[in-house]
C-alpha cells in the first residue's frame, strides 16, 4: 500500500485548493460546490461540566457539547425543539425546567406547549424527562457492535468515546476478524492515517463542535471510490498501485462532513457480477451463512458493515450491487436516483446506470449518509437534475408513522416461488398494513418490457473505464492506460473473466454510441412505465423482495437501474428450514421500496417506519464484541 | 402549588428530632413499579447552627430503581434559613435546576438522552442554607420520581429533619477587671424575627446558648487555673532534669 504521508483531512483541503486554483476547463477545475447546507462552527464543546450556570439557579452536572452543527432533523429529536435551533439540547431542557408548572391558562403556554408530552395541560417533571430523552446524549457504556451514527454522536457528546477511540475500536475489529479468526476477507486496504485524521477531528470538535452527524464516523468504502490516502483498485491486481490525487466526489463530501474513511472494501472485480470475487481481494462470503457468498458487487462493504467493522458503508449499484449484498447481509441499502449523487472519481461500470449509495445497519444511518453524498457536481452532468430535488435533510423523513395512510403497491408475479421469501414477503405486507398502509395489488402490463432490457455493463464498460483512466489514473506505478492493455497483460482475474473482458473490449465506439442512445431511451421508458403504474394505482411506492431466493438474486434488482428510479432495501427476516423447508437455514432476505425519481425522502420514511416496526436485523453471531 | 404550600406550613411547626451528627427522619415506602425507591432521608451537617453560619442539607434515597428524573421540594422556614443560591447539586449525571421561593427549594434533575437511569443508594441533592435568625426549623420533603418510561410516582412527606438556630449571645462591651465584682447580667438580645420560639429555654438550646452574664466569670477562673497548672509543670520538669544528671 503506497500511502502518502499527509493526512486525508489535509489532503482533502489541498485537493479543494487545487480545484479552486486550477485553470477553468482543466480536469481539476471545479467551482465551489453548491451544498444544500453550510457548516456552522460554534465555539465551546462543553464536556462533563460540573458548574453553576445561568441565573444562579440552574446547574448542569454534565451538559451536552455543542450540537448545533449536527443538523439531525429526525422528528423524534427535533419536533419538540423549544429554542428554534431544530435540536433538543441543554438550552431546551433549561427552558422547560424554568417553565415547570406552566399550564394552559398561562400566557407563556404556547412557548412550551410542544413539550407537554403527556398532554395533561401542565409542564411537569415527566415532560422534562421526555424532552431530555430527545437529546443526543448517552453517558452509558458504548459498544461498537451494532452502533449507529446516532449512538456515536450521543457517546461523543457525553465524552464516552472520541473519534480516536472509536476508530481504534473498528481497527481492532478489522484486525481480529478480517484476516484471521473468522477471516471475513472483506477489506482490501486499511487507512494508515485513520487515527491521525480522527485525532484532528477530535481537536476540531473540542474547539468548535462537530461538523455534522458524520463527525468522526468510520466509513468503509467499496474499493472503486477514489481516495487520496489509499489506492483504488476495483479489486483488480492491475490497479493495485492506483493512488489517485483526489478523492471521488462522494468521498470528498463525506470527509468534509467529518467522516473518517477507514478502509476500502472488496468487490466483484470492476463491479460486475453479484457474488464478490476479485483477483486482488479474493472471495468474500456473507457474515451470516459463511458458506454463501456475500452478494455483489459491493459484497465487501456488505459483509464488513454487517460484521461491524465500520459504521457507514459505501457501495455502487449498476444492476443490483448495493441492494443484493444488503439483502444477503441484513443491511439497509439505498440506490439513489441516477443524478442525486456524483459518480465522479468512481471507477465506472456503466454510467447510464451507475450510482453510489450507502449501505448501513439502519435506515437512519443511510439517511445521514445520503445527506452528505447528495448534491450537484459539475464533473457529473446528470447531477444538475438534483438541483431543487434535495431536501434540507433526508433525516426529516425518519418518522415512524410514515406508513400511516399511505398506499403501497406490489406485483404478485415478481415475488417469486421460494417458500421462505414468499412467507417473509407476505409477513412484510401484513406489517405494512399493521402500520397503517393500504397494500395494493398492481397490474403492470408493460413490466416485461422493463424486465427485458439489458444492462449497460457490456456495451459501456470499455468506454467509461478508458475515460476514467484518462482522467484519474496518473500514478506512474500503474502500467496501464486502457482496458486493452490490462487484457493484454492478463493482469486481472483470468481466466474466469477473460471471455467477459474480451467481449467488452471488442465493443467499438460506434456500437457504444448506438447503444447509449438506445439504452437511455429504454431507461426513460422504464421510468415512464413504472412511475406511470404508480400514478395509475395511486401508490407512493411499490415493494418486492430484493432477492427472490436464499443467497440467490433473481431479477427484481433490475427495476431500479432500468428506470433510473430510486430504491431502498430493508431486512425483512430470515429463512427457516423448520418453517419453510429451506435448504439454507437463516438466510436473510430484504424487502425493497421503489419510488419515483428523487423520492428518496418518501422511501426513507416508509423504510424507517417498517424497520422500526419489525426490527428484523440481527447481529452476526460469529463476529461478537471483542474481549476487553 | 398546594404541595409546596403544605411543605411551608409544616416547616413552620417546630419539630425537633434529636439525632446527633445530623437529623434524619426516614420514611419507609411501599415498593412500587419503576421508578421506585425504598427509603428517603434528609441529613444535615449540623443539627444546630449559629446565626450567620451555613448548614448543608443532603437528600438521599436508598434502593432506587430506574430513576431517570426527579422533582424534589424541600420546605423550610424562610424566616430562619435562607437557601444559598446556586448551592444545589447532585453527583448524578444529567442536568439540574434549582429555584427557591418562599420557604421552598425545588430541585429538578434529569438524565440526558438515552443515558442509563440512576439506581441504588443515591444522593439526590445537596443544598446549603444560611441561618438568618434564631428558630427551630423542620425540613420537609416531597418528591416525584420519573422512570425511563416516563411513568412517574409521587411521594408526599417522604422525610423530615430538624435544624435549630439558637439566639446569638449578647455582645459584651467592656471586659470586667479581674478584681472587680461580678458584672451584672447583660440584658438578653432578642432573637430577630423569631417570636414563637424561646431562644434560651426552648428545646433547641445547647451548651453554647448562653448569655453574656453566664460567660463573665469563666475567663478569670481560667486564668488563675492556667497559672497554677503552669507553675506545677515547671516544678516537675526541673525536678526530673536534676534527677537525670
Amino acid at each position: 500500500m503506497s500511502n502518502t504521508p499527509r493526512t486525508a483531512v489535509n489532503a482533502a483541503r489541498e485537493s479543494r485548493t487545487r480545484f479552486l486554483n486550477a485553470p477553468r476547463g482543466s480536469p481539476l477545475s471545479q467551482p465551489p460546490r453548491h451544498r444544500f447546507r453550510t457548516f456552522v462552527l460554534l465555539p465551546g464543546a462543553v464536556l462533563a461540566v460540573a458548574a453553576t450556570s445561568l441565573g444562579g439557579f440552574s446547574v448542569a452536572t454534565a451538559a451536552p457539547s455543542d450540537t448545533t452543527g449536527l443538523n439531525f432533523l429526525a422528528p423524534f429529536y427535533s419536533e419538540a425543539d423549544l429554542t428554534g435551533d431544530d435540536a433538543v439540547d441543554e438550552n431546551d431542557i433549561d427552558l422547560l425546567m424554568t417553565a415547570l408548572g406552566t399550564s394552559t391558562t398561562d400566557a407563556t403556554w404556547s412557548t412550551v406547549e410542544t413539550a407537554d408530552f403527556d398532554a395533561n395541560g401542565t409542564i411537569t417533571v415527566t415532560d422534562v424527562a421526555s424532552l431530555s430523552q430527545r437529546t443526543l446524549y448517552d453517558d452509558g457504556p458504548f459498544s461498537p457492535v451494532e452502533a449507529t451514527t446516532i449512538d456515536v454522536q450521543k457517546a461523543m457528546n457525553a465524552g464516552v468515546v472520541t473519534a480516536v477511540s472509536l476508530t481504534q475500536m473498528y481497527l481492532d475489529r478489522i484486525a481480529a476478524y478480517d484476516d484471521q479468526g473468522e477471516t471475513l476477507n472483506s477489506i482490501i486496504s486499511v487507512n494508515e492515517n485513520a487515527l491521525q485524521i480522527a485525532a484532528e477531528l477530535d481537536a476540531e470538535r473540542a474547539a468548535g463542535g462537530p461538523r455534522s452527524m458524520l463527525h468522526g464516523i468510520p466509513v468503509l468504502a467499496k474499493d472503486n471510490y477514489n481516495t487520496v490516502d489509499m489506492p483504488t483498485t476495483a479489486g483488480c491486481t492491475c490497479l493495485r498501485n492506483n493512488q489517485t490525487d483526489a478523492d471521488s466526489q462522494i468521498v470528498e463530501q463525506l470527509r468534509a462532513d467529518g467522516a473518517v474513511i477507514l478502509a476500502k472494501a472488496n468487490l466483484d472485480e470492476f463491479a460486475f457480477n453479484l457474488s464478490t470475487d476479485s483477483s486482488l481481494g479474493g472471495v468474500t462470503n456473507s457474515a451470516y451463512v459463511r458458506t454463501q457468498n456475500a452478494g455483489g458487487s459491493s459484497g465487501g462493504t456488505g459483509a464488513s458493515i454487517a460484521a461491524n467493522l465500520g459504521i457507514i458503508g459505501l457501495g455502487t449499484d449498476t444492476g443490483g450491487s448495493i441492494r443484493v449484498p444488503s439483502s444477503f447481509n441484513q443491511l439497509v441499502g439505498v440506490r439513489p436516483t441516477v443524478g442525486l449523487a456524483s459518480r465522479d472519481g468512481i471507477i465506472p461500470l456503466a454510467l447510464s446506470q451507475d450510482t453510489g449509495g450507502p449501505m448501513t445497519r439502519t435506515v437512519s444511518d443511510a439517511a445521514i449518509a445520503l445527506d452528505s453524498i447528495a448534491g450537484y457536481d459539475p464533473e457529473d452532468a446528470i447531477t444538475a437534475e438534483s438541483n431543487g430535488n434535495i431536501p434540507t435533510s433526508f433525516t426529516s423523513s425518519l418518522d415512524d408513522s410514515s406508513l400511516e395512510g399511505v398506499r403501497i403497491g406490489y406485483v404478485p408475479s415478481i415475488v417469486g416461488t421460494n417458500a421462505a421469501v414468499n412467507r417473509l414477503f407476505s409477513e412484510a405486507l401484513a406489517d405494512l398494513q399493521a402500520q397503517g398502509a393500504t397494500v395494493v395489488e398492481m397490474v403492470i402490463p408493460e413490466l416485461p418490457i422493463v424486465q427485458g432490457y439489458s444492462s449497460g455493463s457490456t456495451n459501456e464498460f470499455k468506454h467509461d473505464l478508458n475515460e476514467y483512466f484518462a482522467k484519474f489514473v496518473t500514478d506512474p506505478d500503474v502500467p496501464y492506460s486502457s482496458l486493452a492493455e490490462i487484457i493484454a497483460a492478463e493482469d486481472y482475474q483470468a481466466p474466469a473473466r477473460t471471455n467477459t473482458m474480451k467481449a467488452r473490449e471488442a465493443v467499438t465506439e460506434e456500437q457504444y454510441q448506438a447503444w447509449i442512445v438506445r439504452h437511455n431511451a429504454e431507461i426513460a421508458n422504464g421510468e415512464r412505465i413504472l412511475s406511470g403504474a404508480m400514478d395509475s394505482h395511486n401508490v407512493s411506492a411499490m415493494v418486492y423482495p430484493t432477492t427472490t431466493g436464499q443467497y440467490s438474486t433473481g431479477a427484481n434488482n433490475r427495476l431500479s437501474p432500468y428506470s433510473g428510479m430510486p430504491a431502498v432495501t430493508v431486512p425483512m427476516g430470515l429463512s427457516s428450514t423448520a418453517i419453510d423447508g429451506s435448504a439454507i437455514d437463516g438466510a436473510p432476505s430484504n424487502i425493497e421500496f421503489l419510488g419515483r425519481s428523487y423520492a428518496e425522502s418518501t422511501l426513507i420514511g416508509l423504510a424507517f417506519d417498517y424497520e422500526q416496526a419489525t426490527l428484523h436485523r440481527t447481529s452476526p453471531a460469529l463476529f461478537p464484541a471483542l474481549a476487553g | 402549588m398546594s404541595r409546596a404550600a403544605s411543605i411551608r406550613n409544616r416547616a413552620a411547626v417546630p419539630v425537633f428530632a434529636a439525632l446527633v451528627g445530623g437529623l434524619v427522619l426516614a420514611a419507609p415506602l411501599p415498593a412500587v413499579a419503576a421508578p421506585s425507591a425504598a427509603t428517603f432521608s434528609i441529613a444535615v451537617s449540623d443539627a444546630t447552627v449559629q446565626v450567620g453560619e451555613t448548614v448543608d442539607v443532603m437528600v438521599a434515597v436508598t434502593g432506587a430503581v430506574d430513576l431517570y428524573a426527579y422533582d424534589l421540594s424541600l420546605g423550610y422556614d424562610a424566616d430562619v434559613l435562607e437557601y444559598v443560591d446556586g448551592s444545589a447539586q447532585t453527583a448524578i449525571s444529567g442536568q439540574s435546576s434549582a429555584t427557591a421561593t418562599g420557604g421552598e427549594v425545588r430541585f429538578v434533575h434529569t438524565k440526558l438522552g438515552t443515558s442509563p437511569s440512576a439506581a441504588g443508594d443515591l444522593t439526590l441533592a445537596t443544598l446549603s442554607f444560611e441561618a438568618l435568625a434564631a428558630g427551630d426549623v423542620s425540613l420537609g420533603l416531597d418528591l416525584e420520581l420519573v422512570g425511563s418510561d416516563a411513568v412517574s410516582v409521587a411521594f408526599a412527606d417522604a422525610a423530615t429533619a430538624a435544624i435549630s438556630v439558637p439566639a446569638p449571645p449578647a455582645p459584651v462591651t467592656t471586659p470586667p477587671a479581674p478584681s472587680a465584682p461580678a458584672v451584672p447580667a447583660a440584658p438578653a438580645v432578642p432573637a430577630p424575627a423569631v417570636d414563637d420560639v424561646d431562644p434560651v429555654a426552648g428545646p433547641g438550646r445547647d451548651s453554647l446558648s448562653v448569655t453574656g452574664a453566664d460567660v463573665a466569670p469563666w475567663p478569670i477562673l481560667g486564668a488563675v487555673a492556667a497559672l497554677l497548672l503552669g507553675g506545677l509543670i515547671l516544678l516537675r520538669v526541673r525536678r526530673k532534669r536534676a534527677s537525670s544528671v
